[in-house]
């Protein structure tokens, strides 16, 4: 499959979340340059991409929400940067106050925190910063 | 503290040498206490050990030699052979300041050969030798020779530590023959290594030596530099006893330079430090210099002030003769200027017992002031006596001071008594003494400094003439319009505080009553709030409440401005490129089909090259730009390969990419709107749950219940659910009756139910019926449907737990109906098993 392309990978439990997030990243980007792929279910979101790019794209961003079932989204960062060490992760989420978004903000492994309701213009922002 | 001692002896006896500082013992110099280099390479290699040596250190920099002696004891007991012969080299240190220099001697010999093998400390031994031979026995070629051997060594095992030390006491040696320029070569070598191993002990002492040997080049300025160099690395590095040795030098120089009030100031810094060790020995020592210098400048009543401070800690402390005999010396002097000869003489009489403990120094003065005494109580012929004895000390020490006064007194005293020729003879003397002062540096340099100060005395003060008068010109306006500002603003402040406080009266009684009111609110909420249910429930509720409600609430603000800017894309364009009737036709394709969530993106590469073959199957002559955009908007729009009607509808059409634009705003609406519906139901559905189980703790006055009605009123909430293939069954006996409260009854059914219908797939059966007994009843709420796990049964009840992925639970609802079950004193019990799940409440008659 194609590499380089930029893949945006949306995860979160609640599929009206996505369908938001897919409409707005399908208005503000180019559909040559970007693919956008969203999940609903944390536990195999890297094993599938694993399968859909057997190539690592060289442009990968994580966009997730923090608490779902089965994994919330501390670990799901943690488990994606492991797989995919050069790729950005950017969370969405309701709580206000965790501890482990702060540890993983400060470790360097979260880049951006967004609380929902969000922006779009900040999500746009965080995603299109300085690649 | 016998070093402390010494130390204070020492600088008395270097004062009554008066201008002359040639035997200055820099014994305290002799201390290398504080090796840092080494202790940092012990501290890296064995953290306990590098403590130890630091205390040990720091003991021995402040001169607690028994306390020292004592680690250095304790310390030997576990030590290995080289650690023991490291703590030796502290216990010659310590024998050295204490003067055993015998035993110094044969202990650095013993311990050199262990510590040859000992990284960085394998001269050191060598270096206390070459130390004590430098200082104690004046043997040049012994001090060559070790020199030589412990220069050598060090450079061949760039030993940077011990080759300082070793060229430091080589350049000690070399003053104490009092080559003075020699000794500085050297020290100045030193200081560089120093330098060089961050030696920071070393670096100091030897900065303060070279001062001391510049003032005796009488050159002092660059004296007072290395001196000050030499302080500020002791005052940063805390080593006391140095800082205090450098301020003695610094003394010196001072003294040389006639510089009286510096003098005074040191002295003072010197003092600070003794009362930071409660060493009161040395401040006695202090006060007494302060003294001594304040009696040299005439200021004989700040003199006699310090002595008699002195005085009275000797007092205190029952220290030793020797310092009294300064101060009743000091005092005998005072009370001689201030005229008060009886005085003078019975601190003098005081001192007599211990005479022979008197420098030569001493002596000689002591004479002078008695035979002063006796001149002014007329006795002439006794004071000659003792004025001819101060002479003999005074040129046997060959002090210029002393011997121009003792000359000075001899020569009046033989006026007096007629006697010319001597007169005549000591005036000449005393003439020539009082030459030789004057050619000494110390007036030459005093007098420079005059003409300079005196220059620089003029020209500032003409600058400062001009100065003023622009000062006074600007300050008088200057003053007049600050006045002015001040006086309008206090005028306007005034008026201001004076409406404020008409206001406030006229308040006054309103806020009272307010305060009276909030003051009830306050008590009354504070009951209520003491609750700690209260505060137990809205503690859970809020932390899930936030999480549940932002995500419906995201939901809505996305699908709300996406559905806004679609309108806005739709009337601003699309509507005029498109005709009415496409119009009509997109919107009905919208409100027919169901847009899906979302698409992944890969999926759309992949359905575009497919819609672009169809495409070039239908109408070969597209061209290849064309068909790419058609394919990609066609499939984003979600247009099927199967609705061929649709598709040759599009390409027939003039303005395909805008009519296909077009079906995609149109689809994207409906589909927004929907989500916004489904989040706000959800957003309501968490706000009822936290009513309900707010609800769940208020208190009602129990009431008869029918319990067919209150279940039949429940279902009618549900009754729209029931249509679509789900079906339910509901037989309860209509003549079931219980006490308590039906609004949580209410609860108690409305969860049972709707879990039931949630779990219970489309066309499943929902079965609610009764069963009696003679002391109870029981009410059963069955659903087909996915079987809870055995393991998983325990817990459902626990707040939060739930297996539901949907959004719209809190998790409580269960937890809600063991709750409403308990206040009615009803049991549950669950059973599941073979597609089918049974909740049974146990209400009790």
């Amino acid at each position: 499959m194609q590499t380089d392309s930029r893949v945006i990978v949306c995860v979160d439990d609640d599929p009206l979340i996505l369908q938001m997030l897919s409409f707005q990243l399908g208005k503000n980007l180019n559909e040559e340059e970007n693919i956008v792929e969203c999940f609903d279910h944390p536990e195999t979101v890297v094993d599938e991409l694993k399968t859909i790019f057997p190539q690592t794209p060289k442009d990968i961003i994580l966009v997730s929400d923090y608490q779902m079932p089965g994994m919330n989204g501390g670990e799901l960062v943690k488990q994606f940067k492991e797989a995919f060490p050069e790729s950005r992760c950017i969370m969405i989420s309701g709580q206000a106050n965790e501890f482990v978004v702060k540890d993983l903000l400060e470790n360097g492994m979260l880049e951006k925190f967004i609380f929902k309701p969000w922006n779009e213009n900040e999500l746009m922002k965080s995603i299109n910063s300085a690649n | 503290m016998k070093l402390n001692r010494l130390f204070c002896c020492l600088i008395l006896w270097v004062f009554f040498s008066g201008t002359s500082f040639r035997a200055t013992p820099h014994l305290v110099d002799f201390f290398d206490g504080e090796d840092k280099y080494l202790i940092d390479y012990y501290f890296s290699q064995n953290h306990e050990l590098g403590t130890q040596l630091k205390k040990l250190n720091r003991l021995m920099l402040n001169g607690d030699n028994t306390e020292a002696k004592w680690m250095i004891k304790r310390l030997k007991k576990r030590a290995s052979a080289s650690l023991k012969a490291i703590l030796d080299t502290y216990t010659a240190n310590l024998l050295f300041v204490e003067s055993k220099f015998e035993e110094s001697l044969t202990l650095a010999r013993k311990i050199q050969p262990v510590l040859d093998g000992v990284p960085r400390y394998q001269n050191k031994a060598r270096n206390i030798e070459l130390k004590i031979y430098t200082a104690v026995f004046k043997d040049k070629q012994k001090v060559d020779s070790l020199f030589t051997i412990c220069y050598k060594r060090g450079q061949a095992q760039n030993d940077l530590y011990n080759l300082g030390w070793s060229l430091h006491y080589k350049a000690i040696h070399l003053n104490r023959f009092d080559n003075y320029n020699a000794s500085n070569r050297y020290f100045k070598r030193a200081i560089k290594i120093q330098r060089l191993a961050h030696d920071l002990k070393g670096l100091s002492a030897s900065l303060s030596w070279v001062g001391s040997n510049y003032a005796k080049l009488n050159q002092f300025n660059l004296a007072i530099d290395y001196l000050h160099k030499s302080i500020t690395i002791r005052r940063k590095h805390k080593n006391w006893r140095g800082l205090a040795n450098s301020y003695l030098n610094l003394n010196n120089v001072y003294r040389a330079m006639g510089e009286y009030a510096k003098l005074i100031s040191t002295e003072k810094k010197s003092m600070a430090i003794c009362l930071k060790f409660n060493d009161y020995d040395c401040v006695i020592g202090r006060y007494v210099s302060i003294g001594l210098i304040r009696l040299q400048h005439n200021d004989v009543y700040g003199a006699q002030r310090n002595f008699i401070h002195a005085l009275n800690l000797n007092n205190r402390l029952k220290s030793k003769h020797l310092e009294r005999n300064t101060i009743f010396f000091g005092l005998a002097k005072c009370e001689l200027k201030l005229g008060d000869v009886k005085k003078s003489q019975a601190y003098l009489d005081s001192i007599s017992i211990e005479r022979s403990n008197l420098s030569l120094n001493q002596k000689s003065d002591f004479f002078l002031t008695q035979a002063q005494i006796k001149d002014q109580q007329g006795d002439s012929k006794v004071a000659l006596i003792y004025a001819d004895s101060a002479k003999v000390y005074a040129e046997e020490v060959d002090d210029l001071q002393l011997k121009s006064d003792a000359y000075f007194l001899l020569k009046r005293l033989f006026d007096a008594s007629g006697d010319y020729k001597h007169a005549l003879v000591y005036f000449t003397k005393y003439f020539e003494v009082s030459k030789q002062m004057e050619s000494t540096a110390k007036s030459k340099w005093l007098m420079q400094k005059e003409i300079q100060f005196s220059l620089k005395k003029r020209q500032d003060y003409l600058i400062n003439v001009e100065k003023r008068k622009k000062e006074i010109a600007s300050a008088k306006t200057k003053n007049q319009r600050i006045i002015s500002v001040v006086l309008g603003f206090g005028l306007l402040a005034t008026i201001g505080l004076f409406i404020y406080i008409v206001r406030l009266y006229k308040d006054r009684n309103k806020t009272q009553r307010n305060l009276l009111d909030l003051t009830e609110q306050n008590a009354q909420l504070t009951r209520q709030m003491a609750s700690q249910e209260v505060f137990a429930v809205i503690g859970e509720i809020a932390a899930s409440v936030a999480h549940d409600l932002n995500t419906p609430l995201g939901a809505i603000k996305a699908g709300a401005e996406n559905v806004l800017s679609l309108l806005a894309s739709l009337f601003g364009d699309s509507i005029d490129s498109c005709s009415a009737e496409q119009l009509k036709k997109s919107f009905q394709l919208a409100e027919k089909s169901q847009l899906e969530l979302f698409v992944g993106g890969l999926q759309i590469r992949k359905e575009t090259a497919q819609m672009e073959n169809y495409l070039l199957e239908l109408n070969k002559d597209i061209e290849q730009d064309d068909l790419k955009t058609l394919a990609l908007s066609m499939v984003k729009a979600r247009i099927q390969i199967s609705e061929t009607a649709l598709i040759q509808d599009i390409l027939a059409a003039p303005n395909r990419l805008d009519y296909i634009q077009l079906i995609w705003q149109a689809k994207n609406l409906f589909s927004l709107l929907k989500t916004v519906l489904t989040s706000s139901e959800r957003a309501r559905d968490v706000v009822l749950n936290i009513r309900q189980q707010i609800q769940a703790n208020t208190e009602h006055e129990p009431v008869e219940i029918n319990i067919r009605e209150n279940i039949e009123d429940v279902l009618n909430v549900f009754s729209h659910l029931f249509k679509d293939g789900l079906t339910l069954n509901f037989d309860v006996d209509p003549k079931l009756y219980i006490a308590g409260d039906p609004i949580k009854l209410y609860q108690l059914w409305s969860n049972l139910i709707k879990n039931a219908i949630e779990a219970s797939p489309v066309d499943g059966l929902i079965e609610i019926t009764s069963s009696c007994d003679s002391d109870s009843f029981s009410i059963s709420i069955a659903n087909a449907g996915p079987v809870i796990p055995a393991e998983d049964i325990h817990r459902i009840f626990d707040r939060f737990y739930s297996t539901k992925k949907s959004k719209n639970g809190t998790g409580l609802g269960l937890s809600i109906v063991k709750k409403m079950a308990e206040i009615h004193h009803a049991k549950i019990s669950i059973a599941s098993e073979n597609n089918k799940t049974i909740f049974t409440i146990k209400f009790n008659v």
